[in-house]
């Protein structure tokens, strides 16, 4: 009983919604890279397109660290 | 003075009555345990408020209703209007809930407070509850001695509602013994007058006691032992009502501006409520009548007659009150008025604020983006550029292109003015803070605290540039023109995009966005390194030139990331899941080096 409340006062959310919430910003990220990905094909200012590929990178990259951790929560 | 004189007056009635009457000694002892028990009662909550009720109080209170309904509820769970005051005006100086809103939660702990003279009356006088206390005693003690803060805090709740009944029995044990002694009764003042010459009783003994329970449960045993007439009660609960807002005034005492216009609105509420219970005390009392009937009271149950009648007229104060809480804000706002003060200072951070963890984390948060809010003027002036031009959407390497106009900024005369006393102000705050925080919070409060350090340490940065900055903008050779303006567009654009995201908090530029600004950082970095050799050997800039060139843009590379680290820190996601799905995303130095080329090891 005393661990039921300590987890319903407790701070720490459950770890299911740490994982929902993961999904739902890697679901963010993706779309976000696509509509990056669409912006580049059409951009002809080299500077832009430099800065579009940056975005990009960062976003692979963190979608790659985020679907890790995704599947490690899922275990 | 009269303070000072104030409490061996009230010692020496009180210790004359004690030796007088043996059943003055019982009502107040009774009192004495009553008000022990309502001590612990809060300090038992306090140790359940470690963000349940914080998290409560951000999510049901944006709108008034909501805001009433909270109030209604915690106080009727917690019986302790004083605590729901207390967290308000913390929340309030915290800068977490609007005015309407605080206003909102004080009408409704007004009407939630009732509760305890429903339970006092329905059950703490017609059931022997001693009989409770002592149980609830021993298991309250044994908890309290507990290592869990959880096992405490129930400990706490279990000792105060001992006291709390053992309280009660004392005073109603004095008042029965007290009536075959003297009879009060006889003191007894009728009519409208009788009503206002015991409102200031009331009044009087809630200050003193600081408790409006107390009162009415005193007033309660007293009117079940025949000691007073039901009219004289009446007068007492009314006096008890105005006599509560004491402890709010002595919370916002230590608060900010919006801690004294909530506390003057409680004192509003309350006199106005209590002004128009004894005006319309007639009307009042035919409705308690004929709900009494009407909910089959017994005919002699005055106890549960003077319940109703105070539910009765905190309601309609609350029915009265609702439609005006806007105006009552606008005029609170125009009576207390926010001084600003030539020297910057803490908006956020007050003695209030320490009261609640949360609070006061939430309060040292928002301070230290005020103090960001402040630097950003400064960093600004000390790159030559305009506030308005780095917030605007122009192409920041284009702007910084255009000749230099604030070339006599003084960027040490502002420090002094709008950041040294701010961040004295959160050092203090913080270190006061690290005392009472619990050790899991502390690394929040030693990363807000460097976010501080980190903000405070770009200006520095950007001072120490100034110098050459000033001098090179406008210097005849282009190519030192070119690399001291592409460190004045870099930390143009860390400006911008912080501004957006911690200011306006615009959707396109997110906690994560910003790793990206530090992959472009890096990149600058290494292209402005590889750049500076070309140009010495070429002899475009001269050996001056360069080295003044390195140790600047080493500054203002510093400042930079220095400001989204701090920007990083400063962030926090509407819901705490989120925010900690973002922050494990984040990309760490190595992650950030590889993206930028420059990680030989990868």
């Amino acid at each position: 009983m005393l661990e039921k409340i300590s987890h319903l006062l407790g701070r720490k959310p459950p770890e299911h919604a740490t994982r929902k919430q993961l999904h739902k910003l890697l679901k963010r990220l993706k779309h976000r890279q696509r509509e990056l990905e669409k912006r580049c094909e059409h951009t002809d200012d080299a500077h832009e397109r430099k800065r579009l590929e940056r975005e990009i990178k960062v976003i692979r990259e963190q979608r790659r660290k985020g679907v890790h951790l995704y599947r490690e929560l899922r275990k | 003075m009269l303070r000072k004189l104030l409490l061996p007056v009230i010692l020496a009635i009180l210790a004359y009555g004690l030796w007088l009457s043996p059943e003055f000694k019982e009502i107040s002892a009774g009192v004495a345990i009553f008000l022990f028990g309502m001590l612990s009662l809060e300090e038992g909550f306090k140790a359940f408020t470690g963000g349940r009720l914080e998290g409560l109080l951000r999510r049901t209170t944006d709108r008034l209703w909501k805001a009433l309904g909270f109030g209604v509820v915690t106080t009727t769970l917690m019986q302790s209007s004083s605590l729901v005051s207390v967290i308000t005006i913390s929340f309030l100086s915290a800068g977490l809930l609007g005015l309407a809103q605080g206003i909102g939660i004080i009408y409704g702990a007004n009407l939630g407070t009732t509760t305890g003279a429903w339970l006092i009356a329905g059950l703490g006088l017609k059931v022997k509850i001693a009989e409770y206390a002592m149980p609830m005693l021993v298991f309250g003690v044994i908890l309290l001695l507990q290592r869990s803060k959880t096992l405490r805090g129930i400990g706490y709740v279990l000792a105060g509602l001992g006291f709390i009944f053992l309280g009660i029995h004392y005073m109603k044990e004095g008042f029965e013994a007290f009536r075959s002694a003297i009879d009060l009764a006889q003191y007894a003042v009728p009519g409208i007058q009788g009503v206002l010459i015991y409102t200031l009783l009331g009044i009087l003994a809630t200050v003193i006691m600081q408790s409006s329970h107390a009162t009415l449960v005193l007033t309660l045993t007293a009117l079940s032992a025949g000691q007073i007439t039901y009219l004289n009660a009446l007068g007492l609960a009314i006096g008890a009502n105005v006599g509560t807002t004491i402890t709010a005034v002595l919370g916002a005492i230590g608060a900010n501006v919006d801690g004294r216009r909530l506390a003057a609105a409680h004192v509003l509420f309350n006199v106005v409520t209590g002004a128009v219970a004894i005006l319309f005390i007639q009307p009042f009392m035919a409705v308690v009548e004929h709900l009494a009937r009407w909910t089959h009271l017994p005919a002699g149950d005055f106890t549960l007659r003077l319940a109703l009648f105070h539910t009765l007229f905190n309601l309609v104060g609350i029915v009265l009150m609702l439609p005006f809480t806007g105006r009552m804000v606008c005029w609170l706002e125009r009576l207390f008025r926010v001084r600003r003060p030539a020297v910057v200072r803490a908006r956020y951070l007050h003695e209030a604020a320490l009261e609640v963890p949360d609070a006061a984390l939430a309060a040292l948060r928002k301070e230290v983006v005020h103090l960001f809010e402040q630097a950003f003027g400064i960093l600004a002036h000390g790159l030559n550029l305009h506030r308005e031009t780095i917030i605007s959407d122009f192409d920041l390497d284009h702007l910084v292109e255009a000749p230099p106009r604030l070339g006599d900024y003084d960027i040490e005369a502002h420090y002094d003015l709008r950041l040294k006393q701010l961040y004295g102000d959160i050092i203090d705050f913080a270190s006061r803070l690290r005392t009472t925080l619990p050790e899991k919070r502390a690394d929040e409060l030693y990363q807000l605290r460097n976010a501080a350090r980190g903000i405070v340490e770009a200006v520095k940065d950007v001072k120490h540039m100034r110098g050459n900055l000033v001098h090179y903008t406008s210097h005849e050779n282009p190519y030192i023109r070119a690399e001291y303006n592409r460190l004045r567009a870099m930390l143009a654009k860390v400006l911008r995009e912080l501004h957006r995201l911690l200011l306006e908090e615009d959707a396109d530029v997110t906690f994560l966005s910003l790793d990206r600004l530090k992959v472009e950082i890096r990149e600058m970095e290494r292209e402005q390194d590889e750049r500076l050799e070309q140009l010495i050997r070429a002899r475009r800039i001269t050996p001056l030139m360069a080295t003044s060139l390195m140790n600047d843009a080493g500054y203002a590379f510093d400042a930079a990331k220095a400001l989204i680290n701090a920007g990083q820190t400063l962030y926090r996601a509407s819901d705490q899941a989120e925010d900690e799905a973002e922050r494990s995303l984040q990309l760490e130095k190595d992650e950030i080096d590889r993206l930028a080329g420059g990680d030989q090891s990868s």
